[in-house]
């Protein structure tokens, strides 16, 4: 892609994906939020493909515009907010508090970036060198995978141990309570073992 | 592309942690079926058998290797060094004494489910690889893991509002630290050139940057939430409150011990940026402060010993702040000794809580009046524990803090050190409270008789006898701590 095409296809993903999130906090409705999360997600897919990282953005697609986002719209429906049951959401003290730290967080980062050296190089044409030239396996699945089972293999089965975490936690949140009866056996039972 | 290859060090180095985690999924798979089949005390034997088999793996590796750090190991993602070792110990004691309190407290409130142990053998397996973890990726992932169990923990018992309320706040909070972590990891990242291990980003040379400050900043905050230091401290004392009294001691002591184990690494090899000093000295004076005010007033247990842990991150941030002073990097030895310390005995304390609580949910400070007189040696277990924790000598408490303020003395942080024994002057008067109360007040009622299984019973004994042994020879552990820092940087 040519370079002012890239960067006014990038100028659009990022204005969107701010305008998008901006739009997802300040809603009162849940469900639009969730719908302008779907619209920032989707940008933001798109930043990752045009960095050439095509496996990561079609990820980013599947699994969070897809998959969570659907989790998501479920909860929200289950729960069916209308306007009149919506919680209210904290006075003005409240809503300038979590401004006040959203801005801060804002200043600090563009404190950063605008006294980086660093940054200044990386923006200078040929400042990165070893950036320069991208291999052609770049992004693909083939090399993501090498790098996932090869470099970061303790990671993925640590990962899996905090997936099975998440599981037994919404299981044990989520289970229906003992019947009463079940609580008397148990009881019985301790009555006859010494104390652990 | 080259096949993939394990070298013996690997494998040994991810024992203790490996362990853990086939024993929670042991643990799990015992309770298939009818959840009554299993009685408590199997559950309780399985989850001792798994961390007995950590340390038995933990300490398989000192007779592998020596001290000296074998360099990193999977590519960069985790280390076995003495500094590691220490803090998987720590943890994995933690672990072992917390299950020996297990059985009598969950089956006394209906809970006795294989998920509580489950889920501590795998928050203990994350700590263990969290004390060990050089790189950013294997910090972030067992944080999570971590978090994600001790988040359950909390909420484990949902038929109590508080604790569901508790869990909830601690979830949210917790989210939204990762979220700043994150951030500042992935910023550090880029600005590394891309290098995802410590020694790598030192290398880069990154450090000095205005970003990399920034970045390292946002790392902070997550690991401040975590610990429960002052601005980003108040999910604690109603998490503290809520919480089932087993999980808070286990949160207490493990979660804290195995945090500040890996940002202590983490700035020793990164540095930390600009003005990472500065931001860790106003820190650690708020938390100091405001701590141990807020701890003045409290008639829930609990909620003083959240106020006091929170505290007590201030004091463990002192060390930090002496290492990053670059006057000497071995003077940041006191962070081992003090969380050991801390550690026996803030076990010893909730497991007097634990004993407390098992019946009905008391914790407050009129519940303990008399206890010397029912329970003379859960009594004294509880009073060395809050003499420790005052910094009282011929207590580990004590000489940990006096190893922190000299240490601050002598890289010239006099004002932090004053600081920091006024405030423990403070300090001192409500931990005597609950000592007062144990020792010179009559019960209310002759039928306030405290249960005491003789698992919170030996906990209490061998916490507080530790206490008094390292508190008048702590020698061996003052030295352990010192050679441990030095591994840090290989």
């Amino acid at each position: 892609m040519s370079g002012w095409l890239e960067h006014l296809v990038f100028g659009i993903l990022a204005t969107v994906s701010v305008l998008s999130s901006f739009l997802v906090v300040t809603r009162k409705n849940p469900i639009y939020s969730a719908l302008f999360l779907v619209v920032m997600f989707a940008m933001v897919a798109g930043i990752f493909m045009l960095l050439d990282a095509t496996f990561l953005g079609f990820m980013q697609l599947l699994v969070y515009a897809g998959a969570i986002m659907v989790l998501y719209l479920f909860v929200i429906m289950l729960i069916n907010p209308r306007d009149e049951t919506l919680p209210d959401e904290g006075g003005t003290s409240e809503k300038a508090f979590a401004a006040g730290v959203s801005l801060l967080v804002f200043a600090l980062l563009t404190f950063g970036i605008s006294n980086s050296d660093l940054v200044t190089e990386m923006t200078t044409p040929g400042g990165i060198p070893a950036l320069a030239e991208v291999p052609a396996t770049h992004g693909a699945i083939e090399a993501f995978g090498y790098e996932l089972f090869s470099k970061h293999l303790l990671v993925f089965e640590v990962a899996s141990i905090l997936i099975l975490v998440g599981i037994i936690g919404a299981v044990h949140i989520a289970m229906k309570q003992r019947p009463a009866s079940a609580d008397e056996n148990d009881s019985n039972e301790e009555r006859l073992v010494t104390d652990v | 592309m080259e096949p993939l290859t394990l070298s013996k060090a690997e494998i040994l180095a991810v024992l203790p942690a490996g362990a853990l985690f086939v024993t929670g999924l042991i643990q799990l798979l015992s309770d298939l079926g009818d959840p009554n089949k299993t009685s408590r005390q199997e559950k309780t034997h399985l989850a001792m058998i798994g961390a007995t088999g950590a340390l038995v793996a933990l300490a398989s590796l000192f007779v592998q290797g020596t001290a000296a750090s074998t360099g990193e190991l999977y590519a960069g993602a985790m280390t076995d060094d003495l500094f590691g070792r220490l803090g998987a110990g720590v943890i994995i004691v933690t672990s072992l004494f917390c299950t020996l309190m297990a059985g009598g407290y969950l089956s006394s409130s209906g809970n006795n489910r294989a998920e509580f142990h489950a889920l501590v053998s795998f928050s203990a397996g994350a700590m263990v690889l969290l004390c060990q973890s050089t790189n950013l990726v294997s910090m972030f992932v067992a944080i999570e893991t971590l978090s994600l169990a001790v988040y359950v923990l909390a909420g484990f018992f949902r038929q109590q509002k508080a604790a569901s309320e508790g869990a909830f706040k601690y979830f949210v909070m917790g989210a939204f630290s990762s979220g700043f972590l994150l951030l500042g990891m992935a910023i550090i990242y880029g600005l590394s050139g891309a290098s995802l291990s410590f020694s790598a980003i030192a290398a880069a040379g990154a450090s000095d940057d205005a970003l990399f400050a920034v970045g390292a900043l946002l790392v902070l905050i997550g690991f401040a939430f975590k610990v429960g230091v002052v601005p980003f401290h108040s999910w604690v004392p109603d998490v503290y409150q809520g919480a089932p009294t087993l999980a808070v001691g286990w949160m207490a002591v493990a979660v804290k011990a195995s945090s500040f184990f890996a940002l202590c690494r983490f700035l020793y090899h990164t540095g930390g940026g600009a003005y990472m000093d500065q931001i860790l000295i106003a820190l650690s004076i708020v938390t100091m402060i405001l701590g141990n005010l807020a701890a003045l007033n409290q008639q829930s247990l609990k909620r003083m010993l959240a106020y006091s842990g929170i505290a007590h991150s201030g004091y463990l941030m002192i060390p930090l702040i002496v290492a990053l002073s670059g006057n000497d990097i071995l003077i940041g030895a006191s962070l081992p000794f003090y969380l050991c310390a801390y550690a026996g005995t803030t076990l010893a304390a909730f497991g007097v809580l634990t004993a407390l609580s098992k019946a009905t949910d008391k914790d407050q400070l009129g519940d303990l009046n008399g206890l010397a007189k029912s329970r003379p040696l859960l009594a004294l277990g509880f009073t060395v524990a809050l003499i420790s924790l005052a910094g009282i000598p011929l207590t580990a408490g004590f000489i940990g803090k006096l190893m922190i303020f000299s240490d601050a003395i002598g890289a010239g942080f006099v004002q932090l050190a004053v600081i920091g024994i006024l405030t423990s002057l403070v300090s001192v008067y409500y931990y005597l409270r609950p000592i007062v109360a144990m020792w010179f007040r009559d019960p209310r009622s002759s039928f306030d008789l405290i249960p005491a299984p003789w698992g919170v019973q030996f906990t209490v004994g061998a916490c507080g006898i530790a206490t008094i042994v390292f508190g008048i020879f702590p020698d061996w552990l003052v030295e352990l701590s010192r050679i441990s820092v030095e591994t840090i940087l290989g």
